[in-house]
C-alpha cells in the first residue's frame, strides 16, 4: 500500500463549503459560563473556588493532582454563582463551576500560568487535545523513555464534515501552528516536523507552507474519511501501524491537532491558559461561522448568537457529523473537546431506529473499516450479548469513526453495539 | 450375485465389530469413573437453569460441592425452600433455611415518565443508559428496554402495557440476576426483598422534590402520609423517599390506602392481601381493603 493511503474509509459529503470563508470572529461574552471540572480524558478535577467568590481571566478554579488530568480556568473576571453538576455536550453528568461574568471584561489580558519549564507551562494551562479527544497534552508530550519519537506530526486534516475550525485556525494564524509544531518538537527531542492537511484545504496549506521554516514539511494528504484519525495519520506519513494495545509512540510518532499545538505555544510564549477555543456554527443557523467562544459558554447561547436555527430542527450534534454525539439538551457548555455544532434537519439526520434491522451480511462495514475490523460481526454477538465471542474480534481496536455505520445499507446502529462490546470488554465479567 | 462379495462384506464389518466392543468393554472396564449416584439425585432436584445465582458454573457443579461437603444443601438460591428440603432429606442432613427472597422493581413511572429526549438506537436499556444518563429527565427511574427480561432464566419478568417490567412472583426465584443486568440495578431499580414482602414502593428517586415531580407523575413526594398512618412504624421517609422496614411490616395495607400517589402498592405473597392482585395499581387493585389490625 502506498503512503498516504490507509485502507477503507468513506467519502462523506464534506459539507464545509459554508463556514470555509468564515473568518473566526469573537463570541461576546455571554452572561453565564457554566465549566465542567472534567473537560478532559482521565482525573476529573475538584473545584478549588467557593461560590460567591471573584475569579480573574485566567484563574485556576479546578485542579486535581492526578497525572493524566488538566486544570480548569476560569474564561472571565466575573462572581462564582453555583458548584453544582451539570451535563456535559458527551452526555455526562459532571460537577461544574458557574460563572457570573462582570460587566467590564477585558479579554486581551489574563492571569499568566506560573511555571518554571515549558511542559509544566502547558500542563498549567490546562492544555487538552483539542481535536476532540481532549487526552492530556502534558501526558503525550512525556513518553515513555524506552519508545524514543522522532517524528512530530500536526493534524490539520479535518476530515470530519461541516467542520473548519482547524482549516480557519491554519489559514489565519499559520505561525502559531509551526510554533508550537516546533516547541513539541524541541519538548520530546524529535527531528522531523510534518503538518498534514487535506488536499480540499489548499488556501491552508499555501499559508502553512508560505509561513513554515525549511525544517517543517508541510503535507497534503488526499481528502478521505477518516484521514484524520491518528494511527490512519501515522500510516499515511510513516507506512508503520501502531501495534494492537500499544501507544501511538511506538512507531516513534506524536500526533497533535493543529489547534492543540497553537494552545501550547500560546501556553509557553505567553503563559496563556486554554479559556477559549474556536467553535464551527453550521448547519440549519441563520449565520453560520467559525466563532471564537469563552469555554463554559452554554450551547444555546452560542447558536442564539449565530442568529438562532431555521427552520425544522432535526438533530443538534456537537462536534462533527461522524463522531459527534447528538445533544440531549442545549443547555450544555462548550468544553474544550467541542470543535462545532452541526445543526442538522430533519431530512438530513439519520432516523431513529426503533426496530433492529437485521444484518445482510454484505460485508460493506469490513470493506470501510480503516482499522481492518468485522463491525457486523462485533455488531452481532454484542446484540445478542456475548461478550466472549464479540470479544474475539478485538472491539478494543475500534476507533469508533462510523464509516461502518455511514456505509451499512440496513442501517444497523454498529457504532453503538461496538461501543457496547467495548464497555463490556473493558469491565468484563458483565454476566454475574 | 456375487455370493462371495455379499459374504466378504458381511464378515469383514462383524468382524470390525466384534474387535470394537471387545475394546469399548474392557475400556469401560479400565476406566470406569465412580459416580455417586446422589450427584444425579441432587441435580435432578435443582432447578437446572444455570443461572449461576449461587456464583457456581452450573447446576451439577453445585450438586457435586453438595455431595462432597463443600456446600451447605440450601446453596440454591434460586431453588428455594423446597429445594434446599428435599436436598436435606434425600442427604441425611439438618434441613436448615434459605434465605428467600424476589425481585422488586422500585419504580411506576413507565409512560408517566418524562423523556429527555428522543431515542433511536439499540434497543436496550444498558446502550441508552450511557447517553447522556438515560433517555427519562428521572435519573433513577425504569428506562423499559427490558434487559432484565431478557437476562432473566426464570422467564419470570414481561414488559406491560405501562413499558414496565412486571415480576411474576410466583416464577422469580431471587436469583438476582435482573438485578445485576439492569443498568441501574446498582441503584436500586430493581432489588431483591424478603419473599414475603407485601408492599413495595414504586420510586426509587432521591433528587429534590421538585424535580422529581416534573420528571414524573407517578414518583414518591415524600409527604409521609404513609409514615404517620403505619400502625407499625414500618415505613420511614428516608433521605426524601419512602423505605419499608420488612421486619416490623404487618402487611396491613394502610400504607398502600393513604398513598397520594398511589406509590405504595401492593407486592403480594402476603396473606392480609389478594396475592398478586396487580402491579402499580395501589389502593385501586381489584379487591384491596385495608386489614384492621384490631381484629386480629
Amino acid at each position: 500500500m502506498a503512503k498516504g493511503a490507509f485502507k477503507g474509509g468513506i467519502h462523506p459529503p464534506d459539507r464545509k463549503a459554508a463556514t470555509a470563508g468564515s473568518p473566526v470572529e469573537w463570541m461576546p461574552v455571554p452572561s453565564r459560563l457554566v465549566l465542567p471540572m472534567s473537560q478532559h480524558l482521565g482525573a476529573p478535577c475538584a473545584p478549588i473556588v467557593e461560590v460567591g467568590q471573584h475569579v480573574s481571566r485566567g484563574e485556576v478554579i479546578g485542579s486535581v493532582d492526578a497525572f493524566v488530568s488538566a486544570p480548569v480556568h476560569s474564561p472571565v473576571d466575573g462572581e462564582v454563582t453555583a458548584i453544582a453538576p451539570c451535563l456535559t455536550a458527551a452526555g455526562s453528568r459532571v460537577t461544574a463551576v458557574t460563572i457570573k461574568p462582570d460587566a467590564e471584561q477585558d479579554l486581551g489580558s489574563f492571569l499568566r500560568v506560573e511555571a518554571d519549564d515549558p511542559k509544566s507551562a502547558v500542563r498549567a494551562a490546562g492544555v487538552v487535545g483539542m481535536g476532540g479527544a481532549t487526552f492530556p497534552t502534558t501526558v503525550k508530550l512525556s513518553p515513555p523513555a524506552d519508545t524514543p519519537v522522532n517524528t512530530v506530526i500536526l493534524n490539520g486534516c479535518e476530515c470530519e464534515p461541516f467542520l473548519t475550525c482547524d482549516h480557519r485556525l491554519m489559514l489565519e494564524t499559520p505561525s502559531r501552528v509551526i510554533d508550537g509544531a516546533q516547541k513539541i518538537a524541541e519538548l520530546i527531542g524529535a527531528s522531523r516536523i510534518v503538518i498534514c492537511v487535506e488536499d480540499n484545504k489548499q488556501d491552508a496549506i499555501e499559508a502553512l507552507r508560505a509561513a513554515a521554516p525549511g525544517t517543517v514539511e508541510v503535507r497534503a494528504l488526499p481528502t478521505r474519511y477518516p484521514q484524520g484519525a491518528e494511527k490512519q495519520l501515522i500510516w499515511a506519513i510513516l507506512a508503520k501501524e501502531v501495534p494492537h494495545g500499544k501507544l501511538p509512540a511506538a512507531t516513534g510518532a506524536l500526533v497533535h491537532n493543529v489547534a492543540t499545538a497553537a494552545a501550547i505555544a500560546d501556553a509557553i510564549d505567553t503563559g496563556k491558559p486554554l479559556t477559549e477555543r474556536i467553535v464551527t456554527v453550521t448547519g440549519a443557523v441563520k449565520r453560520p461561522g467559525n466563532y471564537r467562544v469563552l469555554l463554559g459558554t452554554l450551547i444555546s447561547d452560542l447558536i442564539e448568537h449565530a442568529g438562532g436555527t431555521v427552520g425544522e430542527v432535526g438533530r443538534i450534534i456537537a462536534g462533527g457529523p461522524m463522531t459527534g454525539p447528538a445533544l440531549a439538551s442545549l443547555d450544555v457548555p462548550v468544553a474544550k473537546g467541542t470543535s462545532g455544532i452541526v445543526v442538522l434537519t430533519p431530512q438530513e439526520a439519520s432516523p431513529l431506529v426503533e426496530d433492529d434491522q437485521a444484518c445482510i451480511r454484505c460485508g460493506r462495514c469490513s470493506e470501510a473499516c480503516p482499522m481492518f475490523l468485522q463491525p457486523y460481526a462485533i455488531g452481532n454477538y454484542s446484540a445478542r450479548q456475548d461478550w466472549n465471542g464479540a470479544g474475539r474480534f478485538n472491539p478494543l481496536d475500534c476507533i469508533e469513526c462510523g464509516c461502518c455505520s455511514f456505509v451499512c445499507p440496513t442501517k444497523r446502529p454498529l457504532v453503538q453495539l461496538i461501543r457496547i462490546a467495548k464497555a463490556a470488554a473493558l469491565t468484563k465479567g458483565v454476566k454475574p | 450375485m456375487d455370493l462371495m462379495l455379499i459374504l466378504k462384506a458381511v464378515l469383514t464389518l462383524s468382524a470390525l465389530g466384534l474387535i470394537t466392543s471387545a475394546v469399548l468393554s474392557t475400556a469401560a472396564r479400565r476406566f470406569y469413573v465412580e459416580v455417586d449416584p446422589r450427584v444425579e439425585a441432587v441435580a435432578a432436584i435443582l432447578p437446572g437453569s444455570n443461572c449461576g445465582a449461587c456464583g457456581n458454573p452450573s447446576c451439577f457443579a453445585v450438586a457435586e460441592g453438595i455431595v462432597e461437603g463443600t456446600l451447605p444443601v440450601n446453596a440454591c438460591v434460586a431453588g428455594g425452600q423446597s429445594c434446599a428440603d428435599s436436598i436435606a432429606v434425600l442427604m441425611g442432613a439438618e434441613a436448615c433455611a434459605v434465605a428467600s427472597a424476589v425481585s422488586v422493581r422500585a419504580c411506576g413511572g413507565g409512560n408517566k415518565a418524562e423523556r429527555a429526549y428522543e431515542y433511536g438506537g439499540v434497543q436496550s436499556c444498558a446502550a441508552v443508559a450511557r447517553l447522556a444518563g438515560g433517555s427519562l429527565v428521572c435519573t433513577a427511574g425504569c428506562l423499559g428496554y427490558g434487559d432484565c427480561v431478557e437476562a432473566c432464566p426464570f422467564d419470570a419478568i414481561a414488559m406491560d402495557e405501562r413499558g414496565l417490567p412486571v415480576i411474576d412472583l410466583d416464577a422469580c426465584t431471587g436469583c438476582g440476576i435482573c438485578v445485576h443486568n439492569c443498568p441501574r440495578g446498582g441503584v436500586g431499580l430493581l432489588s431483591l426483598v424478603p419473599e414475603n414482602a407485601p408492599v413495595a414502593v414504586r420510586c426509587n428517586a432521591h433528587d429534590k422534590i421538585k424535580d422529581r415531580k416534573a420528571a414524573c407523575s407517578a414518583c414518591c413526594i415524600a409527604c409521609k402520609k404513609c409514615e404517620r398512618a403505619c400502625p407499625a412504624d414500618a415505613i420511614h421517609v428516608i433521605d426524601a423517599l419512602a423505605v419499608i422496614d420488612y421486619e416490623k411490616c404487618t402487611a396491613c395495607g394502610t400504607c398502600v390506602s393513604v398513598c397520594p400517589q398511589n406509590c405504595i402498592d401492593i407486592h403480594g405473597r402476603a396473606a392480609s392481601i389478594p396475592p398478586r392482585a396487580g402491579d402499580g395499581y395501589g389502593k385501586n387493585a381489584p379487591g384491596f381493603a385495608v386489614q384492621d389490625q384490631a381484629t386480629e
